[in-house]
């Protein structure tokens, strides 16, 4: 992945050259490349791609506790062609948290040869928490490719046993699935910098999941 | 049984509903039901999401013995509507009978030997109607369960006008082997456009239920609304296999919803290609533990059409499981939508769902929509969806051409691989002509 020109933040992680941009509707008119991130975002977002060659990213992890409701809603629309937008959501829902994902591709006849991806993946640590994930397409061009994923389960049992009998305690293993879960978000950036300061980011979010059952 | 000549005026009201029960000699509790349905019917309003609902008026509709309407005559039948019987090789008597000019098919001597087999079984295989008159216990201890009126606004009109559609009851532990075909049932008062079909399977017991044909079923009237209501129980197995093929100028709007008991199997096999608008998601609720529920289905989309279709999975019980295949295809300016539901229950632990569905593009005007709606309220269950939308790959139709195809038949050939994983769950003579009907689309001759 080619580094950002601009990074458009509704929630910052990240500092550099970071450019704020208004939350809801984020217009791109300009070719670059774009990248949105998320942490724990609650509300709508609305990505129009009015300009060829632009390629916007957006990531977001979420992790939720106790009673904490999230409810996201994204939609990537491409009005002109020649563009490519992705978004990548990971969640990790504990305690009696819940979580709604919203999503939805528009593409527009004259928006030809676009590129559109959405994947939204759940972990659920607990059997009071709710997780909602609504990918929806809307493709009105045909030279498109175009795709969307959802899955949503909890730790697998076997990853978790295998970590277990190389010695770790229960809460050891599940926080080092979470992190390897959650950290696919980090390394869709190039820079390492930036990674290093991301992965610090997860790990303060990790502690504060107080994750394990010591 | 019911006069072919009778006809109601068109129109809806409490009026209407007491003409029918009445000509069908139905018992009181059954008008009564019709007209509680009516008063529920009055008090909801048409969706506003799905297919464009704007220019259905349900006072421009005859609700009784519209199975055929008038009978038309062979000269009124729109010419691609012959021209695709030929195509399919249709023989002349049911080419007629199809086109709703005569109300007999010659298959009755096939069906007759193969009925005998069945009541010998004790297996119960009629129309609704009779079943009603004959089999009132079992027949209300399961009727309107699953789908009552309040449901949605057009299995309240089912439910208010209904007549025509099947009853299979198949005892505990007995399987039948050949599939039952409501084709074979086919007559005046057995097709509807209200029908109500019922389905149950007790424990251990096994059927294939296949209902609609590949070729196009004319109809003058524009209003198909069925609801179909299955019950398969412990252990048991069914399948429900649906080709439909209506005319283009029907709206198809069908409930169908079965309910599947302990390690019992339901599979819905749904193949949608005709009519004007379709709005059609069948569901599994999955109430006991390993029940498994499975949804086949393909969609084409024509110019102006709307193949709004999808299924529902509930998961209700430990350990159940699903699958979601759906294979769609638009052309011209036809639109097709895949809306679909997988809800997981706070008692679904151990359970899994995996849906997948496939959206293939042929033209700049046609249109694809991927509605999946998922709910987890439980953790240790694993759920999947994946989608993709496409169209057909250049190079594979380079490569088909410089074999000696022409470009209708490579794109023909390529979508029969598309949508062949479904197909070839379709019993083979079903399946072979719906590929054959599939290619005439590629070509453009019909339609």
């Amino acid at each position: 992945m080619a580094d950002f020109h601009q990074v458009l933040r509704p929630v910052l992680i990240s500092t550099d050259e970071v450019k704020t941009c208004p939350l809801g509707l984020i217009n791109l008119n300009q070719p670059g490349n774009y990248l949105v991130w998320l942490m724990n975002y609650s509300g709508e977002l609305s990505i129009d791609i009015v300009s060829s060659y632009v390629r916007v990213y957006v990531f977001g992890t979420y992790y939720g506790r106790q009673n904490q409701v999230f409810d996201l809603s994204i939609n990537q629309r491409h009005i002109e062609p020649n563009s490519l937008s992705q978004v990548l959501i990971k969640g990790v829902f504990a305690g009696a948290s819940r979580f709604s994902y919203k999503g939805l591709i528009k593409i527009l006849a004259k928006a030809q040869s676009s590129q559109a991806y959405q994947k939204n993946q759940n972990l659920i640590l607990s059997d009071k928490a709710y997780v909602e994930s609504d990918p929806f397409l809307e493709i009105e061009a045909n030279r498109v490719v175009c795709g969307h994923g959802s899955t949503t389960s909890s730790l697998s049992i076997r990853q978790l046993n295998y970590l277990l009998s190389r010695g770790l305690s229960h809460a050891q293993a599940e926080r080092l699935m979470i992190f390897g879960f959650l950290s696919e978000v980090v390394y869709q950036s190039k820079a390492k910098a930036k990674q290093l300061k991301l992965l610090a980011g997860l790990d303060k979010i990790l502690n504060r999941l107080k994750l394990g059952r010591t | 049984m019911t006069d072919p000549a009778y006809q109601l005026p068109r129109g809806l009201n409490r009026d209407v509903i007491r003409k029918i029960s009445k000509h069908k000699k139905e018992p009181d509790w059954m008008l009564e039901f019709r007209l509680n349905a009516y008063k529920i019917f009055q008090s909801k309003h048409k969706p506003n999401w799905g297919v464009d609902l704007s220019r259905l008026d349900f006072n421009d509709l005859s609700y009784y013995s519209v199975a055929f309407g008038k009978k038309a005559t062979w000269s009124e039948i729109p010419k691609e509507i012959k021209l695709v019987y030929e195509k399919l090789g249709i023989p002349e008597a049911e080419q007629k009978f199809l086109a709703g000019v005569s109300t007999q098919l010659e298959s009755q001597v096939i069906y007759e030997s193969l009925k005998f087999d069945l009541e010998r079984q004790g297996v119960i295989f009629t129309d609704t109607d009779t079943a009603v008159q004959k089999y009132p216990g079992l027949f209300r201890k399961y009727f309107a369960k699953l789908v009552p009126p309040t449901d949605n606004l057009f299995a309240a009109l089912n439910s208010a006008v209904w007549s025509g559609g099947s009853f299979v009851y198949v005892p505990k532990g007995v399987q039948i082997k050949r599939p039952l075909q409501a084709y074979f049932l086919i007559n005046l008062a057995r097709i509807g456009q209200f029908e109500i079909t019922l389905i149950i399977v007790e424990e251990g017991g096994m059927a294939h239920y296949l209902e609609g044909c590949t070729a196009p079923i004319y109809r003058r009237d524009s209003l198909h609304a069925a609801v179909v209501e299955v019950f398969v129980h412990n252990r048991a197995r069914l399948r429900y296999t649906t080709v439909q093929n209506w005319s283009k100028n029907v709206y198809n709007l069908t409930t169908k919803r079965a309910r599947v008991e302990e390690e019992a199997v339901m599979e819905w096999v749904d193949g949608n290609i005709g009519s004007l608008a379709t709005m059609k998601y069948p569901a599994c609720l999955l109430v006991g533990k390993r029940a498994h529920g499975e949804t086949l289905s393909v969609s084409f989309a024509d110019s102006g059409q709307h193949q709004d279709t999808g299924a529902k999975m509930v998961h209700l019980a430990k350990k159940t499981t699903s699958r979601i295949i759906a294979k769609s295809v638009s052309k011209g300016t036809g639109r097709s939508s895949y809306r679909g539901l997988v809800k997981f229950g706070p008692q679904a632990a151990g359970s899994s769902a995996f849906v997948s569905c496939d959206a293939l593009i042929l033209n700049e005007t046609a249109r694809s929509d991927t509605y999946p709606i998922m709910k987890v309220s439980t953790k240790r269950i694993t759920l999947k969806h994946e989608a993709t939308v496409e169209k057909l790959e250049e190079k594979k139709l380079l490569y088909l051409m410089s074999r000696g195809l022409n470009r209708s038949q490579a794109e023909g050939l390529l979508v029969s691989g598309f949508i062949s994983p479904v197909l070839k769950e379709i019993p083979l003579e079903y399946a072979s002509e719906l590929n054959r009907l599939i290619n005439l689309k590629m070509e453009g001759s019909v339609g």
